[in-house]
């Protein structure tokens, strides 16, 4: 009995920490929102000007100037956009966790802060840009493609595992930063090796040997990038179990990330 | 030297070009100013590598890495039959290099002038230099790359070493300019409309796609057909400077076209940017101090 309530409490106590927390937790967020956008003219007006701007600008590069023709053109332009939403949702959160102690030293020296807060406003930041732009590309993909499969609707079902798979880095680097000081450059390039070992720019369609295919597949970011192309057009793709797997396996990694922080964060002081 | 210097609105100078005479000084006060320049660019450059267990060596094994992965993804993974890997690999690569300087360049430049606002409110001190140690930095790591990729393609037979690559100090100078001048034309705006930081980087993504980086212009010929106007590619300021860099490295396929022409066009673009970005961050260059 104890076993499985230990086992249980392992599993939620990322969560539960940070739904006590929920107050702060929502300042924080709306700040994050605020100081990302503050000085501009148009604020947070850029939430969606942003993605629609590179939607816009995708749409007149590969579906009219570089012309693949115009409907495959547009077809490519939704399938790279898919793309880019999952990369996004976990590498926006992943390039920026490993300051987020760092440079706040006064967060960790001088006052009683819950320090596992910081990495969910990211996370927050990057499900709301991950929304937006879904429900754009939804729009885009009904007026060029053709009317998106109903089992588009199970998107937030891939994107919520990946934006797990971020948070669960984020704690990780987060507390790896503080005690290795180059761990920022480490991870912008290998975030930038990444972007092109993930299906985004090509798919994996186009990959013809078998060996290749499986290699791709070990990566968990092409698991999903292309369960959600798989989704959107509704060819046949991922099954609901394969789908409650990946959530499963990723909430596992959640609470293994949430550990291995609250496990390191007394060194904190000392090191800053 | 005078120290005071007398202004008569009436013998001013006006127009937007105004500014332009002091274009010739402008090597001189990057002169001058050198030991500064040196300071923050090995401040710079030293501060990637600081403290990391490789140290000088990772700034090398970054784009090594790249390059296999590039390898390994376009050429063995989503392999195009009629283009051997290794030629698309260091094709590639190339043009990567080039563009990931460039706009890494522009993008830091954006913010400059903000992020030095202590400097920028010292009357003495002359901000139109800031931009230069970025574009420098974005030079030193060009030509690491440069160095990686003749490498490999050289012992792939990609690549066949000739006379262009007396050239590449030149096509250097002009991606210096080039740097430059955007670099200045960005810092003087995102002080007064912080929106061209989200504006460029959706920009240069598109400048990006739009130039022959991911694509060779054959392609381009071939998906138009004929008749396309696949010669409209060519009107983009960073077509010419991208294959000026491919065949000063040793590049000797046809389609990258002249080294010379290519050269002068690139040329006549940055010295464009230049006058533009100078005469533009000199005209409101006095504005700064009050609003960073």
């Amino acid at each position: 009995m104890n076993t499985v309530r230990g086992i249980f409490s392992f599993f939620l106590a990322p969560f539960v920490s940070a739904w006590r927390r929920r107050q702060v937790l929502r300042e924080l967020s709306i700040r994050e929102i605020r100081t990302t956008f503050t000085g501009s003219m148009l604020g947070v007006s850029w939430l969606v000007l942003q993605p629609l701007l590179t939607l816009t600008v995708y749409a007149l590069v590969f579906g009219g100037l570089l012309g693949f023709g115009r409907d495959r053109g547009m077809a490519f332009v939704s399938q790279m956009f898919v793309g880019l939403i999952v990369f996004h949702a976990f590498s926006e959160p992943v390039s920026r966790a490993s300051r987020l102690v760092v440079s706040r030293p006064n967060y960790v020296t001088k006052v009683v802060f819950p320090l596992d807060l910081l990495p969910w406003p990211t996370v927050a930041l990057a499900a709301l840009h991950a929304t937006i732009s879904t429900v754009l590309l939804l729009v885009m993909h009904t007026a060029f493609v053709g009317v998106p499969a109903w089992t588009a609707l199970a998107l937030p079902l891939v994107l919520l595992p990946v934006l797990l798979l971020g948070l669960s880095l984020s704690w990780v680097l987060a507390s790896v930063g503080v005690y290795v000081r180059d761990t920022q450059e480490v991870v912008r390039v290998v975030l930038q090796l990444l972007f092109f070992l993930c299906p985004v720019v090509w798919t994996l369609a186009n990959v013809e040997n078998e060996l290749h295919r499986s290699l791709v597949l070990l990566n968990p970011l092409a698991i999903a990038i292309e369960s959600a192309r798989s989704l959107l057009t509704g060819t046949e793709g991922p099954g609901a179990l394969f789908l409650l797997a990946f959530a499963a396996a990723t909430l596992l990694l959640a609470a293994i990330g949430h550990a291995f922080f609250r496990r390191t964060q007394d060194g904190f002081a000392d090191v800053l | 030297m005078t120290l005071v210097r007398h202004y008569d609105a009436a013998t001013a100078p006006r127009g937007p070009l105004r500014h332009l005479k002091s274009l010739i000084g402008y090597p001189g006060l990057v002169w001058r100013n050198r030991y500064m320049l040196q300071n923050s660019m090995r401040r710079d450059l030293l501060g990637r590598v600081h403290g990391s267990f490789l140290g000088v060596y990772w700034i090398l094994l970054q784009p090594s890495f790249q390059f296999l992965l590039f390898y390994f993804v376009f050429g063995v993974l989503y392999r195009r039959s009629d283009i051997p890997a290794a030629d698309f690999a260091v094709y590639l690569f190339s043009g990567v290099i080039v563009f990931l300087s460039l706009v890494e360049a522009t993008t830091t430049c954006c913010t400059t002038i903000v992020d030095n606002g202590n400097l920028v409110k010292k009357v003495a001190f002359p901000s139109e230099v800031l931009p230069v140690h970025v574009a420098l930095v974005s030079l030193v790591t060009y030509l690491v790359g440069a160095i990686v990729c003749l490498a490999v393609g050289l012992i792939a037979g990609v690549l066949h070493l000739s006379w262009a690559i007396l050239a590449l100090p030149l096509v250097l100078v002009i991606q210096f300019v080039m740097t430059l001048g955007l670099g200045l034309m960005l810092a003087n705006l995102y002080v007064f409309v912080r929106d061209v930081g989200q504006v460029w980087r959706i920009v240069g993504q598109a400048w990006q796609f739009l130039t022959p980086v991911f694509w060779m212009p054959k392609q381009l010929e071939e998906a138009l057909g004929p008749n396309g106007a696949w010669w409209v590619a060519e009107l983009n300021p960073a077509y010419s400077l991208v294959m000026a860099h491919r065949i000063a490295l040793g590049g000797s396929d046809p389609m990258l076209g002249d080294l010379w022409s290519n050269i002068g066009t690139a040329a006549a673009w940055a010295t464009f940017f230049l006058v533009l970005g100078y005469s533009t961050f000199m005209a409101s260059k006095h504005k700064y101090a009050d609003l960073v």
